[in-house]
């Protein structure tokens, strides 16, 4: 199964990918959450260091949640979610190395990898929108 | 959630989720970059780049990849608008398009017949597409006095050009052994990025000078970092370099150039003595470079924004560099790049000039042209810098009424001047898509349509020419703004046959010597032209420059021949800085540098803009910010003798030691409030955006 793979050596820091993800997902700065991307460069001691993070699909959440809403994608191997009956307890953002998931109104809101595209045969907006090859799909 | 519920909200392209994608341009710049619009319900819901399209080839910059937020910004203008509040409060009035075309063409007609038709200006901010009829319009109505905001942005550079080549010129960068980079940040664009790599990939040497750290200097060959507004000595002290070691071509300026002694003579004062005095940047880097330089020869050169005072002297000097080393007109070096239509070169002629200049009055003189003869010369539109002089002090006379399309105070140094000579406007008709602080101060405002609602002509390179169909309604009465000006030339009884014929119409005439007329390239994609000829070197020098002397003017013979206006031929250092100013303002500013996820004021407001690149701030070198007890995050205030502004600080070696950076016109902390207006490049009446003097402390805790 396909994965979204990062290259740091060929990020720019432009923040492309995580503006198409602000695109794709309708990100309003009024949900008070970061993105589900989020990108950039920062200097320091004379060298420039470029990143591309969002959720890493491991899993980890899946178990936490008490209610079972996040589950694996068979055909894609995403890790997904069914916010009907989640409570925002945040369990799964705790138990999260790299904090994808976000609660906004109450429910869980994270990453899917773009799950309905790859399903469509499409990329995940992120991979489709980096100019430099820094995100692929592979 | 049903399938087809999660393909939607997924945006999924398809008959079972309604959604279509429709090729269209990216709004936010003049760069026409292909974008796809997934289109639900005639409206926008995601844009991407478009594959097939000769801008961008499926890819658009961190700007462009915003353009859906730009499209549905919360600020847009929907309707016509007469101001019922005061100036700048902001409560105004829906009325009709009629009543608004009616309001107009009477006030403007007032004051023509009140003060003459010199007392208005029509203005035109920053985009371009449209430049061509509004320029008319303003001759058409009778006013010289049409002015652009490139008379503080793009035209010192073009003027450049002119005077020593006769053209805009490019850099042929793909076939060069080495790349001088001035000011030159291609991580801002995905385009110019993917050449400069493949570039060093295929053995290309990279000089990069510009006096931030940015991304450029990672993978530059050489950095040179100097002390704002100072670059026009380093490059005259490597014209010096040059010529001394022999690093030059003899036999190409003996055939070519024209004032290589005089230009020889001023280059030869900046040297080992006195260049890192002047400069800040060490006379050995700078030979490093001129070796580095001769032996990979041929150079290509970027254009640069010279937002200083020294600003048209150093886009000369950086001319000269290239003919010295026998680099204009030949394959890896500069290329001409006549412009096609506006500022878009498309490698075949339009008659646009001629359409402007066959309706032209030649009396009186633009406002600021006076003061600013050599201007005059080349440009003969009013240099807006000089708008707030004639508003507020009647020089050389009053101007009582301006048109705009798309003004923005904020761009001008000391803007509350221009501000306050908006204020004292008897009328102020103001065409926008965002109600700006700007558009709060008019008494009409008109809502534009932006790119994806209408079609307008673009040009790319190689030849290829579109007008895209509109891929949405315009948003709430929008309205292209090309029609506006020609509605107006209708309703106000313009003598102008041609506007008044209607859009299409006109841009037909303005084509009218090409193969092609608008219904040609208005298919669904880009189509290269006929007429389209492809430059060959040495074609230009071989056939005559259009210069007077028809060569390479190192020493410009329109100063030559004009001793009265007290300007010197070649291009001459002269300080950077006030020096009195020194003791009190130590720091230099440089307002304007500028960042991958803005567009001067384009984005201000955007949602993603802000996720995306943070507030704005004030970037200083951690040894000047220890020195002055400032840490990162701190709140400070940046002062000069125009005024002061309050901001964050981010303490980063992105900034030189003793200079600071603030992107401007931003209106959380408005720069260019407190960049002095009266610092001028005598040459264009250009500002020193770029080095102003400043002092910086901590502000009072809140």
């Amino acid at each position: 199964m396909k994965k979204i793979v990062f290259r740091e050596e060929k990020c720019a820091g432009c923040n492309i990918c995580s503006i198409a993800c602000m695109d794709q997902n309708d990100y309003d700065p009024s949900w008070g959450t970061e993105p589900f991307r989020t990108s950039g460069c920062v200097l320091k001691d004379g060298k420039y260091k470029n990143w591309s993070t969002s959720c890493v699909h491991c899993g980890r959440c899946i178990d936490v949640c008490p209610l079972t809403c996040i589950s694996r994608d068979k055909e894609t191997g995403m890790v997904v979610v069914d916010d009907t009956d989640c409570i925002g307890c945040g369990a799964c953002s705790d138990a999260c190395p790299v904090s994808a998931p976000k609660i906004v109104d109450g429910k869980m809101r994270k990453c899917d990898g773009c799950n309905e595209r790859i399903k469509a045969g499409m990329l995940p907006a992120c991979v489709r929108a980096c100019p430099t090859g820094a995100l692929s799909f592979e | 959630m049903t399938e087809t519920e999660k393909r939607i909200a997924a945006k999924i392209p398809g008959e079972d989720t309604g959604i279509e994608i429709k090729k269209s341009v990216c709004p936010v710049c003049d760069r026409a970059c292909g974008i796809n619009a997934y289109v639900k319900d005639g409206k926008i819901i995601k844009i991407e780049g478009c594959e097939t399209s000769p801008g961008g080839k499926g890819f658009l910059c961190p700007r462009g990849i915003s353009a859906r937020g730009y499209i549905y910004k919360k600020d847009r203008v929907l309707y016509p608008l007469k101001r019922v509040g005061e100036r700048g409060e902001g409560r105004f009035e829906r009325i009709s398009w009629d009543e608004a075309y009616r309001t107009i063409a009477e006030k403007l007609g007032a004051v023509k017949a009140q003060y003459g038709p010199q007392a208005v200006t029509v203005y035109s901010g920053h985009t371009k597409w449209y430049r061509t009829f509004v320029q008319r319009f303003a001759y058409s109505f009778g006013t010289p006095n049409y002015a652009t905001e490139s008379s503080c942005c793009f035209t010192h550079g073009y003027m450049a050009g002119k005077s020593v080549l006769g053209f805009n010129v490019g850099p042929d960068m793909k076939n060069a052994g080495v790349f001088l980079g001035w000011s030159y940040c291609p991580h801002r664009d995905p385009r110019d990025l993917k050449a400069v790599l493949s570039f060093k990939k295929n053995g290309g040497k990279l000089i990069v000078v510009d006096c931030r750290r940015t991304q450029a200097a990672e993978i530059a060959d050489i950095f040179l970092q100097p002390i704002p507004g100072t670059d026009l000595a380093i490059i005259l002290c490597m014209a010096n370099i040059l010529i001394e070691n022999g690093w030059i071509d003899k036999e190409y300026i003996d055939k070519y150039v024209y004032g290589f002694d005089k230009f020889r003579a001023a280059a030869a004062k900046y040297g080992k003595d006195n260049i890192e005095a002047l400069s800040g940047v060490k006379y050995e880097d700078i030979y490093k470079a001129c070796e580095l330089i001769h032996g990979h020869l041929p150079m290509a050169i970027n254009k640069f924004n010279g937002h200083h005072v020294n600003g048209f002297n150093a886009n000369r000097a950086l001319y000269a560099l290239s003919a010295i080393t026998g680099c204009y007109d030949v394959k890896g070096g500069q290329s001409p790049k006549p412009f096609a239509f506006q500022h878009m070169g498309g490698g075949f002629k339009t008659l646009d000039r001629e359409f402007c200049e066959a309706k032209r009055p030649l009396s009186p003189l633009p406002i600021g042209c006076d003061k600013f003869p050599l201007w005059n010369w080349y440009e003969h539109e009013a240099q807006a810098i000089s708008i707030p002089d004639s508003v507020l002090n009647g020089e050389p006379y009053p101007t009582k009424a301006i048109m705009a399309f798309g003004l923005n105070y904020r761009m001008w140094p000391d803007s509350q001047r221009m501000k306050e000579a908006l204020n004292k406007l008897d009328f102020f008709a103001d065409m926008d898509l965002f109600l700006t602080d700007t558009a709060k101060m008019a008494d009409i405002v008109l809502p534009a349509a932006s790119t994806v609602e209408r079609s307008d002509l673009k040009f790319y390179p190689g030849g290829y020419m579109w007008y895209p169909a509109p891929v949405i309604e315009p948003l709430g009465e929008s309205r292209p703004d090309e029609q506006v000006v020609c509605d107006l030339a209708e309703i106000m009884d313009l003598d102008d046959p041609v506007l008044r014929s209607g859009v299409v119409a006109t841009y037909d005439h303005i084509l009218r010597d090409l193969s092609f007329k608008i219904k040609d390239v208005s298919g669904p994609d880009p189509v290269k032209v006929a007429d389209f000829k492809p430059w060959q070197p040495m074609q230009a020098l071989t056939a005559g420059l259009p210069t007077p002397t028809r060569k390479i003017e190192l020493s410009c013979s329109v100063i030559e021949d004009h001793p009265e206006w007290g300007l010197c031929s070649v291009p001459d250092y002269m300080p950077a800085f006030d020096e009195k100013e020194a003791a009190e303002y130590p720091l230099v500013l440089v307002a304007g540098a500028r960042n991958k996820n803005r567009f001067h004021s384009r984005l201000t407001n955007h949602p993603w803009e802000r996720a995306a690149a943070g507030e704005i701030d004030i970037q200083i070198h951690p040894d000047d910010a220890a020195e002055l007890g400032i840490k990162d995050g701190d709140r400070v205030v940046v002062e000069t003798r125009t005024g002061s502004i309050e901001l964050k600080a981010s303490v980063t070696e992105v900034s030189r030691r003793g200079s600071v950076n603030i992107y401007h016109d931003d209106p959380s902390a408005p720069a260019n409030d407190i960049i002095p207006s009266d610092r001028r490049d005598p040459y264009t009446g250009f500002p020193a955006f770029k080095s102003s003097r400043c002092r910086i402390r901590k502000a009072a805790s809140r």
